[in-house]
């Protein structure tokens, strides 16, 4: 319901200054800022907590042929339809929505870090690459699951789960990102397929996604989870395939290519999705692309057999045996196994993950892992010793997103096509006098 | 039986508080309620006849609606001496299709002016599809394409700036097909098929409801109430209990929409009555035409 005037005008630049620019992508930029000095300047998430940094998600305003302006922004529409309906400690808060000068600028909670970066930190310590130690991989599971049952319960799938849109405060909170692909599930029959063709990072796609489903269900992000969890333990992708691209110009109607790449990566560590294993509608030989599947099974056996998922994580559990955090155990890799299931209707929901025997059976960490008084463990019940800050107990500080000096102009002249100063959706000039009743 | 609720907010909307009920802007404005009422009711059906000429699906079209809908209520919403409904009626659609079912501006365009001439503001909407050709081959001027882009353009950040950016709906559809299902009327399949059809008949004429039942009303009790008056009027029968308890609607919310829904009739055929051959008020200067001509007939006292 209308619940505030519009004249009351807010401008980007009058309550926050930006301190430097994060990323950008096809929607816009995204820049960090902290609100402007003043008694009144206080930032609070919708849960009530204060916050001492944002990011501004600019989204550029669509154009028609990259020539006319044609309005708000699609992604801004789709991204702010959900995210004023969300709140929860690990999903991103969004602060507030400011329209100014075409552009929408929607305001989010900082986080300090994400997981890519965390993993790339781990990563490039030499020689071998240090583990992620199993209880923060534990506590960051954790969370992104209780994250992820929020969205779910909510009728959200987010559609693209990576590291890069997981967040991590410094208080090792974590905290899902980037609702600009989600989207809603209720609708019974409603193909998922009809607005955007391909959705999910091409390392993240459920092999169901792959195969050409349409109506595709919350599994898709367990799938998502999944790969997140294995690049937690071998800092690195587990299923790093090529993407091809579709041929030719690049339009909505150009349909996307089998992912033969992609797929081929799966099936090399996981074997074939074997038929009588996919017993649900839609069964493996209905599935658009299966012809093209049994193409790629055929044209060798490493694809039928793979070397196995076990064996896959036995071989990262090796560089786990000297950690003085211990190992993430064989309830770590039932848990990844479940997840990583081919048959979506099999694979786990995030409910069910979170009541898995690897968080559950969770030791309590000792006194000489947590060196903080106010350590916390997660107060969901049946989390066992799962840590609430994935960062409890560690030496270690990781360094913050790196936010770049060289371009942090966010006025809205700084988008091609877009005229700044007073236009019509930013003030109201000359605004009729009432008509009184006579 | 259980009760039947979910926390979910996707499910569930903002309603309207009895205080933004009490007066809109459009009044304090001069504005007159019943002039008002029919503006809202024309906006409504322009939104609906210009959504199936533009082949989009009931639910984005009653998204718009509801959009249309939330944008005048209160005094914080918006006046209509100020905004025109075309407007916003325009720009509604275009926004709620944005998502997933993109039209261009000029089709939008196109067809809500083609769908606002007076020699259609009134036909039957059912059969709208016979007109679908002579809808096609509709096409504004540049001129005037340009100035009606500019103003659904602008008329589309005002809604959202009134609307405090919350554009999500959550509509009964889903929950229509949910309920008849846990009823099991689909045992018959004939009589569950004309029972839906009939429930969904209701959903969508409460849409344009001048007592703006889906911004009164949470998504659950307005599938319960057309689902009750549907098998009342084609003769199926359901649960004797009080089964609609268990679709968290109470027996006053349900008469209360009952009574709602089958009024409407009655609404529409006093509308068309009050309007017919006259040019429905579309743009604030049209308004202040008509404003004039109820002083000049001293209807304005």
């Amino acid at each position: 319901m209308p619940s505030s005037n519009y004249s009351t005008k807010k401008r980007v630049a009058d309550r926050y200054k930006v301190v430097g620019f994060i990323s950008s992508g096809t929607y816009g930029r995204v820049y960090k800022a902290h609100a402007k000095q003043g008694p009144d300047r206080k930032i609070y998430a919708r849960d009530g907590r204060e916050i001492q940094a944002v990011a501004i998600k600019k989204f550029k305003p669509d154009k028609e042929g990259e020539v006319q302006y044609t309005g708000i922004s699609q992604s801004a529409i789709r991204e702010m339809a959900l995210c004023t309906e969300l709140a929860h400690i690990n999903v991103i808060s969004l602060v507030e929505i400011i329209l100014e000068a075409k552009c929408i600028f929607m305001v989010f909670e900082y986080a300090e870090h994400d997981l890519l970066q965390i993993i790339h930190h781990h990563a490039q310590i030499q020689p071998q690459g240090s583990r992620i130690p199993a209880p923060m991989v534990r506590s960051i599971m954790h969370q992104l699951l209780t994250g992820l049952v929020y969205l779910h319960e909510d009728w959200v799938i987010h559609r693209d789960l990576k590291p890069a849109n997981i967040m991590v405060t410094s208080q090792g909170s974590v905290k899902i990102g980037d609702l600009g692909l989600a989207r809603l599930f209720y609708k019974p029959l409603h193909s998922l397929f009809s607005g955007d063709k391909v959705v999910v990072t091409i390392w993240y796609r459920a092999p169901e996604l792959l195969l050409g489903s349409r109506h595709y269900t919350p599994a898709i992000d367990l799938w998502a989870v999944g790969c997140i969890f294995a690049e937690l333990l071998a800092l690195k992708p587990i299923f790093k395939g090529e993407e091809a691209k579709p041929e030719g110009k690049k339009t909505m109607s150009t349909l996307a290519p089998f992912q033969k790449n992609q797929m081929g990566q799966i099936m090399l560590v996981l074997g074939e999705a074997k038929r009588e294993n996919w017993q649900v509608s839609p069964l493996l030989p209905s599935m658009p692309e299966y012809s093209q599947y049994m193409a790629l099974r055929n044209s060798s056996t490493r694809f039928q057999t793979g070397m196995g998922l076990k064996a896959w994580y036995d071989d990262k559990m090796k560089l786990y045996q000297s950690d003085p955090h211990g190992t993430p155990s064989a309830e770590g890799f039932d848990l990844l196994a479940r997840l990583l299931e081919y048959d979506p209707n099999k694979r786990l929901n995030a409910k069910q993950a979170l009541k898995h025997p690897y968080f559950t059976k969770a030791a309590k960490p000792s006194a000489a892992e947590v060196t903080d008084v106010s350590a916390k463990l997660s107060t969901t019940a049946d989390s066992g010793g799962v840590l609430e800050n994935c960062f409890q107990g560690l030496k270690e500080k990781y360094p913050s997103r790196k936010v770049s000096q060289d371009d942090n102009d966010i006025r809205t002249g700084s988008l091609p096509g877009t005229k700044r100063g007073g236009l019509p959706d930013d003030s109201f000039i000359g605004r009729p006098a009432k008509r009184m009743k006579e | 039986m259980a009760i039947i609720t979910s926390k979910a907010s996707q499910l569930w909307n903002p309603l309207a508080t009895a205080e933004q009920l009490a007066t809109s802007r459009s009044q304090q404005d001069g504005v007159p309620a019943d002039l008002e009422a029919s503006i809202r009711f024309a906006g409504a059906r322009l939104t609906q006849a210009a959504g199936i000429l533009l082949q989009l699906p009931q639910e984005t079209i009653a998204q718009a609606i509801v959009l249309f809908t939330r944008f005048w209520i209160g005094v914080d919403g918006g006046s209509l001496c100020e905004h025109g409904a075309w407007d916003v009626a325009s720009a509604s659609l275009y926004m709620a299709a944005k998502p997933s079912l993109a039209r261009s501006p000029r089709k939008i365009v196109n067809v809500c002016t083609y769908v606002a001439q007076p020699i259609s503001a009134f036909q039957d909407l059912s059969r709208l599809h016979d007109k679908k050709s002579a809808a096609e081959d509709y096409y504004v001027s540049e001129g005037t394409y340009e100035s009606a882009r500019k103003r659904m353009l602008d008329a589309e950040a005002r809604i959202l700036r009134v609307l405090g950016f919350q554009t999500h709906v959550a509509l009964p559809y889903a929950l229509c097909i949910n309920y008849l299902q846990a009823l099991n009327v689909f045992s018959n399949p004939s009589a569950g098929s004309q029972l839906t059809k009939r429930a969904f008949a209701h959903l969508n004429t409460a849409l344009l409801s001048p007592q703006l039942l889906y911004v009164t009303h949470q998504p659950c009790t307005l599938a319960t109430a057309a689902i009750y008056l549907a098998a009342r009027e084609v003769a199926v029968k359901l649960p004797n209990e009080e089964w609609w308890e268990v679709f968290d609607t109470n027996r006053e919310e349900l008469g209360f929409l009952v009574v709602g829904l089958m009024s409407m009739e009655g609404f529409a055929t006093e509308e068309k009555a009050k309007w017919d051959g006259r040019e429905i008020p579309w743009t604030v200067e049209a308004l202040e035409k008509e404003l004039d001509r109820r002083i000049l007939a001293g209807s304005g006292e």
